[in-house]
């Protein structure tokens, strides 16, 4: 499970490195998001422009990642394929989640630094 | 039926198996003119049935089967899943459940998401248990342009 983390001011932009977060590997996804997020910043964006799909226990993973993070931090997402959005969609978890076309749009929505 | 268009797979019972078979389903469908649509909506429909099968049906053992075919029709992709582990519980596909995501964070659902994945991109769900077999079918629909 390859996730790169890079800090831009107060947000923390995590690259999926990976083709598919799927039954496979979502416990493991779910361990190094853990492992990247730390304990700072206060908002995490991960890029899921590398990604191609996503099943059901992948997206448990995802929501599992946002509940570690507690309530004083936020996880946004980005680069959805129109195979992971459909599965967003169909969930509803598209209304749970802030949701960016691309991960340059969500730095720069969040941090002018960026 | 000619034998070209009919994808057939036997399967071990892991996670890494249907992940392999479903990239080779998807390939296969793509060589024989299945559209984007077409192909995606069946890769997230085998990926639950065939991961429910693994950790329901097989309680996450290895070493069993999962038979997959997907015959590939004029208007319709037509689908079976079977294997001879557990029954599905009251012998139905669950009914649809709709989560409320209005609640605290730590009460959102993490899990309980494939059924309704299934349910919303199948036509002719079905399932029979039979001989101690688990059969599951349904059918993708297909855009009809000449």
């Amino acid at each position: 499970m390859e996730l790169k983390a890079f800090r831009h001011g107060d947000t923390l932009r995590v690259d999926v490195g990976t083709s598919r977060i799927d039954a496979a590997c979502a416990i493991q996804f779910k361990d190094r998001m853990r492992e990247v997020c730390g304990d700072e910043p206060r908002r995490v964006v991960l890029n899921f422009a590398a990604v191609d799909f996503l099943d059901s226990s992948g997206l448990g993973a995802v929501v599992a990642t946002m509940k570690m993070l507690g309530k004083s931090r936020t996880l946004e997402l980005s680069g959805l394929s129109s195979k992971v959005s459909k599965v967003f969609r169909l969930t509803r978890m598209d209304t749970v989640f802030t949701i960016h076309d691309t991960v340059e749009t969500a730095l720069g929505a969040g941090d002018s630094a960026a | 039926m000619s034998h070209r268009s009919r994808i057939e797979e036997r399967i071990d019972s892991t996670a890494e198996s249907v992940r392999n078979a479903l990239k080779r389903t998807t390939r296969a469908l793509a060589e024989r003119g299945a559209c984007p649509r077409e192909i995606e909506s069946t890769e997230v429909v085998l990926a639950e049935l065939m991961n429910n099968v693994v950790e329901h049906a097989y309680l996450g053992q290895p070493g069993r089967s999962i038979c997959l075919r997907v015959d590939i029709l004029d208007d319709s992709l037509s689908c079976h899943v079977v294997d001879d582990g557990l029954a599905l519980p009251g012998l139905a596909p669950p009914p649809v459940h709709r989560h409320d995501f209005n609640v605290d964070l730590e009460d959102l659902p993490e899990g309980g998401f494939g059924w309704t994945l299934i349910q919303d991109l199948t036509c002719e769900l079905g399932y029979v248990r039979s001989n101690g077999q688990n059969h599951v079918s349904f059918c993708i629909c297909r855009n009809r342009t000449a």
